[in-house]
């Protein structure tokens, strides 16, 4: 079920990041809006093959398609098992992440955004600046504000699970 | 985080319910004070002496409880009604006394309230309806109010738990046990007998742990009057445990000094070797499968390397091997040796570093060590990887064609990441090509490589000990590589299961030298000390010279994750150097312990699986759901205490191993120099790894934060009396938990 939703949502992410981009990069990100494939975006499932010293993943995608190794942003390795939504540039078996949406954990819908706190209100500020106040959060996410996470389930209810993504 | 930000429920709602009557409050507070303050200047002034006049204490609500728990299954029409004594603790009168308002978080109207008299002593009637309410837990607050009270209101905290369809659960006798894997919102009731004691698993089912998730236990009593709230120590231990014949007879085993590296050290090259592993893993899906890549090289005619043997089987040539150097980096990362053939015997050829300046002659075994490994390689290990896990030289015709396993000895190893004692370079089994993009410096041959002793590390003797162990461990991976390759599968194995699996399979290999057997519940004098001396307390190992195994691999690794998970919520299969190595063996064990008919057939089937790695290998392999894997290895994991029970569920145990007698004998019996030292901690504590959440029995409401998934946190529950008491899951802040967290109870009766 998530990854229909998933990937209607990555896709949605994906050209929300795109138009932002395109204000200082047109071309390459007016690429990635117009057609996400073609700018070797991938929607899967994360495992991890790398540990501190190795900070790799490899990519199952949700289509079926040939396992990806993943390189880029060092955040990548905290994933591990989750859905995501990357995009960046393939090389082969290879992707070189440029940008990555956590989608969904444990067949979840997940949001993924930066956590921001104002008083007693922590939120999620998502990609779109959008800040989704968070129910009850965790003293874990408290603990990490101004980092990036993620939370599942309902944003108008208490999350089911989140995690620290940097 | 601000202070208060995420209080308790109740405290939650003692806020709310201020937030909502601060007239009432703080008119009345200074009006009552000047009454009395005026009212004891005009007795004050009467007298004309106030050093000795009378004194008089002001009128005060008690509460004999402030907290009452309601527990009922769903549907039920009524809980009962529960009462609360209100009485005066200070002087004079408490008059115009008031119940009231209710304050809900969340759901409102299935409280009421009401008293039988508006003077105290009074007494305070609560009774709820359940009827229309969904599982879960649910609270309210209800103040009691007098005028002339100085520390009115008092506030009552109701929690509501309406339970799941689980109902009640007579775990009549100790080591009975049952599991709730349906919901996370099953509720149980639990029929106390006194002095009872309950191991209760709060698992995370989810199958990462990165997917972490909080939670509330909460809890009530049926039986109204033994409501109560008692608060504990934080650590626990079984009120009575078993003696074992060593504990008995108050034995202890003195552990020789020297030989051994730092514990910290082994840790650091296990590390090394995982993070070796994790790359073996990018190669693998960089570079696609062996056996296509030797065919895309060849068609775009790149240099691939003859089907000849690059390694030479005369004792005494030198050959010329590529080792990689680094940790990260491709297949060109790597340093050339000459390698010696030293040893060379039916399935295995033994290479051993020339270079004098990095492995000097003083660090070398004796000559003869080499071709008695080599022996022991074909009599033991090599019968032992056909039998349990499968063949390593299955992809050899592709490859070298030499028919046999290459062992390599060199100091390369232990130069990488302050040393590594063993890996397998997965570019070993693609093509050789000198250059280019598929540039990959290849033995061509299915090799392991260890790391050699030296001054900082294993002297020689250990080191020779270790590397007989080692060897059964890395042909595993060897094996895995093959059935990889020949499968043709997309990834390989997750990493937490590859070695957990490598660990079973040098643990089956030591039952040739300890006294374990398969479901032989193997003892600390079965295991540990037939691979350490321990002196004529310990004979198993007397001629200190059997290899080195558990003691230094699996056992500490399995008590530093058991610890880490129940003492910091940081663990999960797969989260760092102790879950590969300690629970991932003792996982893939527990499995093969509960499923399988033939512990070989079983081994090789996970090992060879064309395509699934992980949990979906294990669950498709025992035919158990994942949510049920994890939960009942991780009730039979909880290692907290000796059991001085039988389980009537063999799935809540570990039959191949005696864990509590390791990790108690280790940690209480052994002396360095004279000395208590622990074998799993220098300190000798925490005796068993597992330190639970101790309860009481009564209104329970004990919030947990960030459980990884696959881990669980544990609570030990005590009966203070005959009744029955529920236990439901509720949400990090106490409300009623998601239906799609992944969050399972489990509970065994231990006591």
């Amino acid at each position: 079920m998530w990854q229909t939703r998933a990937a209607r949502l990555a896709i949605a992410l994906m050209a929300l990041g795109s138009t932002a981009a395109a204000c200082h990069h047109a071309g390459a990100a007016q690429a990635s809006a117009a057609d996400p494939q073609a700018a070797d975006s991938v929607v899967g499932r994360v495992q991890l093959v790398g540990v501190a010293a190795v900070p790799r993943v490899a990519l199952i995608p949700s289509d079926g398609g040939r396992t990806l190794t993943l390189s880029g942003p060092p955040a990548l390795r905290n994933l591990d098992g989750l859905g995501v939504a990357v995009v960046g540039e393939r090389s082969g078996s290879e992707l070189h992440v440029t940008r990555f949406t956590v989608v969904a954990a444990n067949g979840l819908a997940a949001t993924d955004g930066r956590l921001v706190a104002d008083g007693r209100t922590l939120y999620l500020e998502t990609a779109d600046r959008v800040r989704h106040p968070l129910v009850a959060p965790s003293p874990r996410l408290w603990e990490h504000v101004g980092g990036r996470a993620w939370v599942s389930g309902p944003l108008d209810r208490e999350p089911v699970a989140y995690g620290i993504i940097e | 985080m601000p202070d208060g930000i995420r209080a308790s429920p109740l405290a939650r709602l003692r806020q709310t319910t201020r937030a909502k009557v601060p007239e009432v409050l703080e008119m009345a507070r200074p009006m009552r004070s000047y009454v009395f303050v005026a009212g004891l200047g005009i007795a004050l002034a009467g007298c004309g002496d106030s050093s000795t006049g009378p004194t008089s204490t002001p009128p005060t609500i008690a509460l004999a409880v402030s907290a009452v728990t309601f527990a009922e299954p769903q549907g039920a029409p009524t809980a009962g009604a529960q009462t609360v004594a209100i009485t005066n603790s200070g002087g004079a009168q408490v008059g115009g006394l008031t119940a009231g308002p209710i304050t809900y978080a969340g759901a409102s109207g299935w409280l009421s309230a009401s008293l039988d008299k508006t003077v105290a002593p009074a007494t305070l009637t609560l009774s709820t309806s359940t009827s229309s309410l969904p599982t879960g837990s649910y609270n309210a607050d209800v103040a009691i109010n007098a005028v002339v009270a100085t520390n009115s209101p008092q506030h009552v905290a109701v929690t509501l738990l309406v339970l799941g369809a689980a109902g009640t659960t007579a775990l009549a006798a100790a080591g009975q046990s049952a599991v709730f894997l349906d919901s996370p919102s099953q509720g149980v009731g639990l029929a106390l007998q006194a002095g009872s004691q309950y191991l209760i698993a709060v698992v995370n089912t989810d199958t990462s742990h990165t997917v972490t998730e909080d939670f509330t236990l909460v809890g009530g009593v049926f039986a109204p009057a033994a409501a109560r709230s008692v608060p504990l120590a934080a650590v626990a231990q079984p009120a009575s445990r078993s003696a074992s014949a060593a504990q008995t007879s108050g034995a202890s085993y003195a552990v020789a000094t020297g030989g051994l590296p730092s514990p910290a050290r082994l840790q650091q090259m296990t590390a090394n070797h995982l993070a070796m592993l994790d790359w073996s893993r990018q190669i693998y899906s960089r570079m696609g499968n062996a056996r296509a890549a030797r065919e895309r090289l060849s068609a775009v005619g790149a240099r691939v390397a003859r089907l000849s043997a690059a390694i030479t089987t005369g004792i005494g040539s030198v050959s010329k091997v590529y080792v990689k150097k680094q940790l990260t980096g491709d297949c060109t990362n790597v340093d050339s040796i000459g390698a010696r053939t030293v040893a060379v015997g039916q399935h295995v050829i033994v290479l051993a570093d020339t270079n004098l300046t990095t492995w000097p002659q003083a660090q070398r075994p004796d000559s003869s060590f080499y071709q008695t490994f080599a022996d022991e390689y074909d009599q033991l290990t090599w019968p032992h990887i056909q039998t349990n896990v499968g063949d390593p030289l299955a992809y050899d015709a592709s490859l070298s064609g030499l028919d046999k396993v290459t062992a390599t000895l060199t100091p390369v190893l232990n130069g990488i990441g302050g040393g590594i004692v063993a890996f397998v370079n997965p570019c070993d089994f693609f093509p050789f090509v000198s250059s280019g993009s598929d540039a990959d410096f290849s033995n061509n041959t299915e090799m392991f490589y260890s790391l050699v002793p030296s001054a900082n590390g294993f002297d020689v003797s250990d080191w020779e000990k270790e590397l007989r162990a080692t060897a059964s461990h890395e042909t595993k991976h060897l094996v895995s590589f093959t059935d990889r390759i020949l499968n043709e599968s997309p990834v390989l194995e997750e990493i937490w299961l590859e070695e957990g699996l490598a660990q079973e399979s040098s643990e089956i290999w030591m039952r040739h030298f300890n006294q374990a057997t398969w479901k032989g519940k193997a003892t600390f004098l079965q295991t540990v000390a037939c691979e350490i001396n321990l002196g004529a307390n310990a004979p198993c190992d007397a001629s200190n010279d059997k290899p080195l195994d558990l003691a230094i691999g699996h056992l500490p690794f399995l008590f530093t994750y058991l610890q880490q998970e129940s003492q910091s919520n940081s663990e999960g299969l797969g989260a760092d150097t102790p879950a590969n190595y300690g629970a991932g063996w003792a996982f893939a064990r527990w499995a093969t312990d509960q499923y399988a008919t033939d512990e070989g057939t079983f081994i090789k089937a996970l090992v060879n699986d064309p395509s699934l790695n992980g949990l979906p290998n294990l669950s498709s392999h025992t035919g158990q759901s994942i949510p049920l894997l994890l939960m009942y290895w991780n009730l039979a994991s909880a290692i907290y205490g000796t059991p001085t029970y039988t389980a009537a569920d063999p799935r809540i145990t570990i039959p191949s191993f005696d864990l509590a007698n390791i990790f108690q004998i280790g940690q209480t019996k052994l002396t360095c120099s004279g000395t208590p030292c622990g074998l799993f901690t220098m300190s000798g504590t925490p005796i068993y790894p597992i330190q639970p959440i101790a309860l009481t029995s009564g209104s329970i409401s004990h919030a947990v934060n960030g459980v990884p998934g696959t881990a669980a946190a544990f609570f030990l529950l005590s009966a203070s009396g005959d009744g029955t008491q529920a236990v439901q899951l509720a949400s990090g802040s106490g409300g009623a938990i998601s239906a799609s967290s992944g969050l399972r109870l489990g509970i065994i009766r231990v006591n």
